[in-house]
């Protein structure tokens, strides 16, 4: 077993999760509330990763933090070192992989919130910040936990992208899925089939605890 | 000057409606008015720019000196920060806090001794004393009602702004709290306005009535004036005047008017304030009195012969229409209706007082 990848795949998996958290659920905000019109071209970014093939999406994202990339020169320039084939490389290529298994459970959440819940909220004083995490974040927990998760399951067994933005280089870049593919072309079948399991086993594991806790938050909210 | 709310704004909506609204509330006194109007008109559009949930295109509210919405001046006030309580067809209570933190919500910046203070306060002035545990789907239609106005009124607003308050009880509740709510607003102590598209609702809680159709106000006054002495003739038909009918002037002298409806000639009392032969007649349908054979020589001005054209059955009433040259509708009660032995197609006497007959300048309103 190769613990060293499965270990830098949970790592990989949290940070994501935990950016996602922070980005997605500010875009999920506005894309819910904006009275803009041409709030769905974000829309169908944030949901392209959807359909694209993860080839398309990972060449897209190696040209982007290259050394000649405009987020790469950037980055290059404020920490001195390049980002295709690091981990920070791999998590920018994940955060945006993943981005619409948060987003899009986040945003119906948002969307499913009473809206004559949020102007009580306003008429009594309370801003929109305070508004956002007083009434529309404890009402929307199951869609938020529920884009967490898939987020974190997404990433824990995401391939293509990685392959192509952070290759394949051991405790740097080298994820649980990458090490399977690689004990497969060893002909390491035993090995191949230990991991495959764990990560089989683990995802049923995280998604089915995900459901039943979900189940009982709406039998404590019912959103009618 | 100081103490009052006054409103002049114009909302258009992307699908062409506009909702214009002329409006003055005076906020030194505690006294409530009834937005009133048929569903659609635009009231509870009014309500929400007043709260500033709806922002209008133009216009200015401000009160007293502080300018809430001016759209010349580009000045818009958000709702947090103009100080109204506002309460929402439904309620709106937060599902996941108790009634207790639901009042406590508008009271954020309180220190937390007088907060909890503050809203035990305001659950005993609203009987909700021992309800502060619930959440509010343990809480009947009635209670839920109370707790919003408690939440609303907690933090002090100056002015309380109610949408349909009533309508999402069921019949007999609505019934019984009607007096209740009108009461709790007074407890309240601040100004409130209440829009409703119900006669008796607004008769029951309302000071002062404001007559808004199509996205218009068109009257402000007490409610007897309104009811009694309606602007136009859209509002005399909103407000339930059943008969409102075109006529004519022929003459005047001693305060009252002859006018010619149909082929009826009509005496009125001269409201003063007409500016042409041309008017429409309102009279309520209670204030007609059927007659069979030769009618009686009581202080009745008018005393009109007519052919009964329909009857419609309404529980212990019977809506009857009398064509005596105009549709002429009289509510009497069944009892009446049979002891008479009225039918469809029967002629009768309809005597109507001169007092009776309310005469609107036409040209305004319906044409």
């Amino acid at each position: 077993m190769d613990w060293q990848a499965v270990w830098l795949s949970l790592r990989l998996s949290c940070w994501t999760t935990l950016i996602l958290l922070l980005a997605g659920t500010p875009i999920a905000y506005w894309l819910s509330f904006s009275p803009l019109r041409w709030k769905f071209l974000l829309e169908a970014v944030v949901a392209l990763p959807l359909v694209l093939p993860p080839t398309v999406l990972g060449f897209y994202i190696l040209l982007a933090i290259g050394p000649n990339g405009p987020i790469g020169r950037f980055y290059t320039l404020v920490t001195g070192r390049l980002l295709p084939f690091s981990f920070q490389g791999l998590l920018a290529a994940s955060v945006l992989y993943s981005l619409p298994f948060a987003v899009q459970p986040f945003m119906s959440a948002f969307a499913a919130v009473d809206r004559k819940l949020v102007e009580a909220s306003w008429c009594l004083g309370v801003s929109r910040r305070e508004t956002f995490f007083r009434v529309i974040a404890p009402l929307s927990l199951p869609g938020l936990v529920t884009g967490l998760v898939l987020s974190f399951a997404h990433t824990l067994g995401e391939f293509g992208v990685v392959l192509m933005v952070g290759g394949n280089l051991p405790g740097v870049t080298r994820t649980i899925s990458i090490s399977i593919y690689d004990q497969v072309q060893a002909l390491d079948y035993a090995a191949a089939g230990t991991t495959s399991a764990l990560l089989l086993g683990f995802s049923f594991v995280v998604l089915a605890v995900t459901y039943a806790l979900q189940r009982r938050f709406w039998a404590v909210w019912p959103m009618s | 000057m100081a103490d009052e709310l006054s409103a002049e704004f114009e909302i258009r909506f992307p699908s062409g409606a506009a909702v214009t609204a002329a409006l003055r509330l005076p906020m030194g006194t505690p006294s409530v008015t009834v937005l009133f109007g048929p569903s659609g008109s635009g009231k509870t559009t009014v309500l929400r720019c007043l709260a500033g949930l709806d922002q209008p295109q133009a216009g200015k509210i401000a009160c007293g000196s502080e300018v809430w919405y001016d759209a010349a001046r580009g000045v818009w006030l958000p709702p947090q920060k103009r100080r109204i309580g506002f309460l929402f067809q439904d309620y709106a209570l937060f599902p996941h806090l108790t009634i207790r933190q639901n009042v406590e919500y508008g009271l954020g910046r309180w220190p937390a001794e007088q907060r909890s203070q503050r809203a035990q306060a305001m659950l005993e002035l609203f009987d909700l004393g021992g309800l502060g545990g619930r959440k509010p789907r343990q809480l009947s239609g009635g209670q839920l009602q109370r707790a919003a106005l408690a939440r609303a009124l907690a933090p002090g607003p100056r002015l309380l702004l109610l949408d349909e308050p009533l309508s999402a009880l069921d019949a007999p509740t609505r019934e019984r709290l009607r007096g209740d709510l009108r009461r709790l607003l007074v407890r309240a102590g601040i100004p409130a306005l209440v829009v409703t598209h119900d006669k008796t609702e607004a008769i029951a809680l309302g000071d002062r009535m404001a007559v808004i159709i199509d996205g218009k106000v068109r009257q402000t006054g007490t409610v007897q004036e309104v009811l009694s002495s309606p602007a136009d003739a859209a509002v005399a038909l909103s407000v339930g005047v059943e008969t409102v009918a075109p006529a004519r002037v022929l003459e005047e002298g001693n305060g009252l008017l002859k006018v010619q409806a149909g082929g009826a000639h009509i005496t009125a009392v001269d409201p003063g304030r007409l500016k042409g032969p041309h008017v429409f007649i309102c009279i309520r349908a209670e204030d007609v009195i059927l007659e069979k054979g030769h009618p009686s020589h009581g202080t009745a001005r008018n005393h009109l012969a007519g052919r009964i054209t329909a009857a419609i059955r309404e529980g212990p009433v019977v809506r009857v229409v009398v064509d005596c040259g105009f549709p002429l509708v009289a509510l009497v009660t069944k009892q009446s209706y049979e002891d008479l032995g009225l039918r469809e197609g029967e002629t009768v006497a309809a005597v109507v007082k001169a007092t009776s007959v309310h005469l609107i300048p036409r040209g305004e309103g319906l044409s």
